[in-house]
């Protein structure tokens, strides 16, 4: 058989502990971008170099090389964050970014347009607030997840300790982080990678916690999920879930989005030892040959779900119990004030995208920064690149309010659709991207609000994703509508989520431009508005009314299209 | 008559090729007894000659596989049949489209192409010049190419293998002929390319017996035109784009300039020379001023002309000389600045930041059209480091020009040569140059000596030049290169030259200064000290230092040399120069200063 592992198997391999040449390329001043080997090995201490693709060609004329800068994902477990650690975000985003800051979908923050020079000096600053950067890209298990807004407070500080726990876990042990960025000391002798060994894993791992009734964190689009199972504010123990994940590769068939899979219950202690068990069947079972089938989602498919449950059972030396019955009931960020149950206030705020910048337009980082100064609680940014500004006494909800209405942070105004819709980051940064996202979806949805609006289904929220390539990042395979760019301008149009995030959507119509995607939209808008039955979401009514048929198993039926 | 022609076994050692014996002997049959004679010399002058032509093989590839990729499927086609072309035993050329220059389109003999489509329908990046080049005016007819093009793209789209398709036609319209038509293939892209790759093999096996015959082009017997400033070769423009960022402080371009390798010869190290038109807003105003009429009938060198073309092509009006203040003083009448011009220091001064039109503004004169053009003198040629290697770029001349623009005494002014070179030429436009040697600028005999360049601004130029030499030439030796600007970002000038010399292990190391980022270090002459150590180190190995940028820069690496040489060398003051001194005498301190 020839089978070769792919290169990035190698370069991590060589990379002694993810140290590659990372010093040598951090000192070369003639070049604004890394060795190719440590742009990989990069990516596990939390920074990607991208460049600025609408200069590429006008930098080649000018015989320099091109606008090169990086990326950096930080690690906040749960996305929760001090206020005093939300003002050294701000202010190393104004100084050391591009005067930016992203919230992501995994619920963390992001600085884009990072000069090389100012990558260390970052890493130091917001290392001063305890907060680091490992683990934010690279075939390692990325930030974990957790339901930021539940019911109930006392059950969200649980779960959220899982999740910080569970973080700390999985994290890399090397100490090459700390000797790099921190100026750490080099260790002595040997080093080792109790949960990774020295290659990590094939390819990336995320995680998530939910908390029902709400799936906020699209727990089943992760490798490894933890449903909370409670009564009252007692938490009893999760379901087990695992092997889903959005990425595929355009015209490729042997590759889909895919559901996670129950495993079954387990009690709360078992927690540590089931993460490790699931990280280490991947590890050593996942495709080191093709990254594009390296996901836990494929190793699953081919170990057979039996086989794989087995596997992580023996590992953990547990045994998984029938899954608790859960029900969920919603997808999106519930917007605006929230009580709970010790009487403390939680308001989630609007974030375009999570793009945090103050623009001619809107002062969101200044408004952010305001209540930053004067809150007590906490921050929790969401699965949906919004902000919840926790744990507010009664006192001082007004004042919090006053600031978020004057720099435009509260949702009130804005669609149902428009709040219940995400995209990603896409050109001209992202090195993925194939088609706009971010810049361009707020002004589409304009147009398609103003189509909702004529059908009169304006009232309706849609859960509508837009990704400028077919990776992922905003899960537009669990969306209602679902857009996923192709190239330029061009979107394939994926229809049929249930709006909760527990059925995978379908491909509609391929390829189309902007004025073929409105006319698709007016026309699906129409027979909804005249056919849907009380209470039906969009997305049930694709399903219902055959315009898609349901995905059941999407290995095998995901790439049949209508 | 029956002469000595025989067959291919009379020769025994012989270091022909079967059919390059053949056809010598074909040549020569019939030839009586003094054409023989004349042939048998003719044949012996090429065999002298064997060093200029040398390089002919490289130059003429029998086969170039060329791709322009977007994900790398091109690439990888490409790859796989010049893999399998050369197990075939054919000498392909595989090439990347942005390392391809597209003026070598018309050196090919078989051009083959593999190439994707974005989008809408535009062809990679990578492929950006050749298509600019194959879509514009200046297109070379390509009669003697014969190519094929493999197109992959998607056709989900409406766009499909776009750009494929408009390459083919592009080199079609050209008078290329096609070896096999195009294969336009999709997504699943890889059994069309085994395919065509097989077919492509076996039309190359057809066309390699012809390819095998190459002539070597006779040597032109002319006597040779010497180009000098008073009979300057009339140079094309190519191109010209800037290569400093829209926010960058200073408007850097990159000049190329097409000339003929027959007759303009340069080395490495050299200056052109070059003659320019004035700006005509330039010329309005100052006829304005003068109150005079561009179509006014003046006499120059004997030459009748209107004052508007003794203005434009002839005159010097942007360096303004010492001299001309003084005539203008006179002619003026004017008390101040005839006192002004009396004195050299302050004269000197003056003129450093005006121009002639300033004179007409600020001191009017009286003066008609014939008057104006005697009091002017002709126009000087301005001299240019050229930035490129005859070695590697035979029929060019490359040249790294900043537009030199000031504002006083109330206008904004424009250099001459540089605001004509950055601003109004276009392309096709042509301008009289000569080449200028500059031989105390020169690089080491032996290609094995290590060379540190030391630069600021555009004085990097000539360092481009040594390199594509030594490129060229395969040369072994070490480089430094030192260079100062402002932004790292905005004007590290050829960054992609050198990050490419790195690469490919003619430069060993690349120190910086720029002086308007923050953190960085601010001057050359600073961040040599600051790696004094391996500058020292460097020279005690043989390595030739070379400077070229402004006086004040040449001066501070001057200082900071000696500097260092006592640090390092334990040197006093008066040794420290005497050591420079030898490094002079023995050629290893070079300097071109302006």
């Amino acid at each position: 058989m020839d089978i070769k592992v792919n290169p990035n198997e190698l370069i991590k391999a060589d990379s002694h502990y993810l140290r590659g040449t990372l010093r040598e390329s951090m000192a070369d001043q003639a070049s604004g971008a890394l060795s190719p080997d440590d742009t990989q090995i990069s990516k596990f201490h939390g920074f990607y170099q991208q460049d600025d693709r609408d200069r590429r060609l006008d930098r080649r004329q000018q015989f320099l090389e091109p606008y090169y800068s990086f990326m950096l994902r930080a690690r906040l477990p749960g996305g929760v964050c001090t206020p005093r650690q939300w003002l050294a975000i701000d202010a190393v985003g104004r100084e050391l970014g591009n005067g930016s800051i992203r919230l992501t979908t995994r619920q963390t923050f992001q600085y884009h347009g990072i000069l090389k020079r100012n990558l260390k000096p970052l890493i130091q600053r917001i290392n001063r607030v305890m907060i680091d950067s490992i683990g934010g890209c690279g075939d390692v298990n990325r930030n974990v997840l957790c339901n930021p807004n539940p019911l109930s407070s006392t059950l969200h500080a649980e779960v959220y300790d899982w999740a910080r726990r569970i973080s700390e876990h999985l994290l890399p042990k090397t100490r090459a982080y700390h000797e790099i960025w921190l100026d750490g000391e080099p260790v002595a002798g040997g080093e080792s990678e109790p949960v990774y060994g020295e290659t990590y894993l094939p390819r990336k791992f995320k995680t998530a916690l939910a908390i029902p009734p709400h799936n906020d964190v699209d727990v089943y689009t992760n490798d490894l999920g933890f449903v909370a199972i409670a009564e009252g504010d007692e938490l009893l123990g999760f379901n087990i879930l695992a092997g889903g994940g959005m990425g595929v590769t355009h015209d490729d068939y042997s590759t889909f989005p895919r559901l996670a899979d129950e495993l079954g219950f387990i009690p709360p202690q078992q927690t540590l030892a089931v993460a490790e068990a699931v990280v280490s069947v991947q590890r050593d079972f996942g495709d080191r040959t093709s990254r594009r089938h390296a996901r836990l989602k494929y190793t699953i498919e081919r170990m057979g779900l039996a086989t794989f449950i087995t596997e992580v059972e023996r590992r953990a030396g547990v045994r998984f119990k029938p899954s608790r019955r859960v029900r969920f009931t919603s997808q999106g960020d519930r917007y605006g004030w929230v009580e709970d149950e010790r009487g403390r206030w939680h308001l989630t705020l609007y974030v375009e995208n999570g793009r945090v910048a103050d623009t001619p337009d809107a002062s969101l980082m200044s408004g952010l920064r305001e209540i930053a100064g004067i809150h007590q609680g906490d921050f929790r940014i969401t699965p949906g690149q919004n902000l919840i500004v926790a744990g507010v006494p009664e006192g001082q909800k007004a004042i919090i309010e006053g600031i978020a209405r004057r720099h435009d942070l509260l949702a009130e105004g804005r669609s149902p659709t428009r709040l219940a819709s995400i995209a990603c980051v896409a050109l001209p940064t992202c090195p993925q991207a194939m088609a706009e996202a971010e810049r361009y979806f707020p002004d589409l949805l304009e147009t398609i609000e103003e189509i909702a609006d004529r059908h009169g289904i304006d009232r309706q929220a849609i859960v509508m994703r837009m990704t400028g390539c077919p990776n992922g990042c905003a899960r537009p395979y669990v969306a209602e509508i679902g857009l996923v760019g192709r190239g330029p301008g061009r979107y394939n149009l994926q229809l049929g989520g249930d709006g909760i995030g527990l059925r995978l959507n379908r491909l509609y119509r391929k390829n189309l431009n902007e004025r073929e995607l409105l006319r698709t939209l007016d026309e699906l808008f129409r027979i909804y508005a005249g056919e849907r039955l009380p209470q039906e979401r969009f997305g049930d009514f694709a399903v219902r009314r055959g315009l898609v048929k349901p995905v059941i198993d999407p290995a095998e039926d995901y790439h049949e299209f209508p | 008559m029956d002469n000595t022609v025989k067959t291919l076994e009379d020769f025994s050692n012989h270091p022909l090729e079967r059919v390059q014996l053949s056809r010598l002997l074909q040549a020569v049959e019939g030839l009586d007894k003094q054409q023989l004679s004349w042939a048998s010399g003719y044949l012996a002058g090429l065999g002298v000659l064997e060093p200029t032509v040398a390089k002919a093989p490289d130059q003429v590839p029998g086969v170039t596989i060329l791709y322009a990729t977007q994900g790398g499927n091109a690439r990888s086609v490409a790859e796989a049949l010049a893999e399998n072309a050369t197990a075939q035993g054919f000498a392909p050329r595989l090439v990347s489209a942005d390392s391809y220059r597209p003026r070598d389109l018309t050196k090919e003999q078989v051009l083959v192409v593999v190439i994707s489509t974005q989008g809408e329908g535009e062809p990679p990046e990578s492929a950006y010049d050749l298509f600019k080049y194959l879509r514009g005016d200046r297109a070379p007819r390509l009669e003697g190419l014969r190519y094929a093009v493999f197109g992959l793209g998607d056709s989900s789209y409406e766009q499909f293998c776009q750009a494929a398709r408009e390459l083919d036609e592009l080199l079609g319209n050209q008078g290329a002929r096609s070896l096999l038509d195009r294969i336009d293939a999709d997504v699943e892209f890889q059994q069309a390319a085994t395919n065509w790759q097989d077919r492509i093999l076996t039309e190359l096996g057809e066309l390699q017996p012809l390819d095998q015959a190459r002539i070597i082009p006779l040597q032109r017997e002319s006597a040779t035109p010497r180009h000098d400033r008073n009979n300057p070769f009339r140079a094309a423009l190519l191109a010209r784009h800037r290569i400093t960022t829209a926010d960058a402080v200073c408007n850097v371009q990159h000049i190329s300039l097409e000339i003929d390798p027959a007759v303009i010869r340069y080395r490495p190290g050299d200056a052109l020379g070059l003659y320019f038109q004035n700006d005509p807003a330039l010329i309005e105003e100052m006829l304005a001023l003068a109150g005079l009429a561009a179509e006014a009938p003046v006499s120059l060198d004997g030459e009748r002309m209107t004052l508007g073309q003794a203005l434009e092509e002839r005159l010097e009006l942007t360096q303004l000389h010492p001299s001309v203040v003084k005539a203008w003083a006179a002619l003026a009448g004017d008390q101040g600045l005839d006192t002004l011009s009396r004195e050299r220091e302050k004269l000197r001064t003056f003129v450093q930041n005006r121009q002639f039109v300033d004179l007409l503004q600020n001191h009017p004169a009286d003066v008609d059209a014939q008057g104006l053009v005697e009091i002017l003198h002709a126009q000087q040629p301005r001299l240019y480091s050229i930035a490129s290697s005859q070695t590697a770029y035979e029929d060019e001349v490359h040249l790294t020009v900043a537009a030199l623009r000031y504002r006083g005494h109330g206008r904004d002014h424009l250099g001459g040569a540089s605001g004509y070179l950055t601003q109004r030429i276009s392309e096709g436009d042509d301008l009289g140059v000569y080449v200028v040697e500059n031989p105390s600028f020169r690089l080491p005999a032996s290609a094995d000596i290590p060379i540190i360049m030391i630069g600021a601004g555009t004085g990097i130029a000539p360092y481009r030049a040594f390199l594509q030499e030594r490129e060229a030439l395969g040369s072994a030796g070490d480089g430094w290169l030192v260079f100062g600007n402002r932004h790292f970002h905005r004007d590290f000038l050829y960054q992609a030259d050198w990050l490419a010399y790195r690469k490919a292990g003619l430069l060993n190391r690349i120190s910086l200064a720029f002086s308007r980022d923050e953190g960085a270090c601010s001057y050359v002459q600073a961040r040599l000290y600051e790696e004094r150590a391996e500058l020292y180190r460097w020279l005690r190995e043989g390595a030739h230092l070379y400077v070229c940028g402004g006086v004040e820069m040449a001066q501070g690496v001057h200082q900071s040399l000696l500097a260092i040489v006592q640090d390092q060398g334990g040197l006093a003051e008066e040794a420290a120069v005497e050591y420079t001194e030898t490094l002079r005498e023995q050629g290893r301190y070079q300097r071109d200063i302006y």
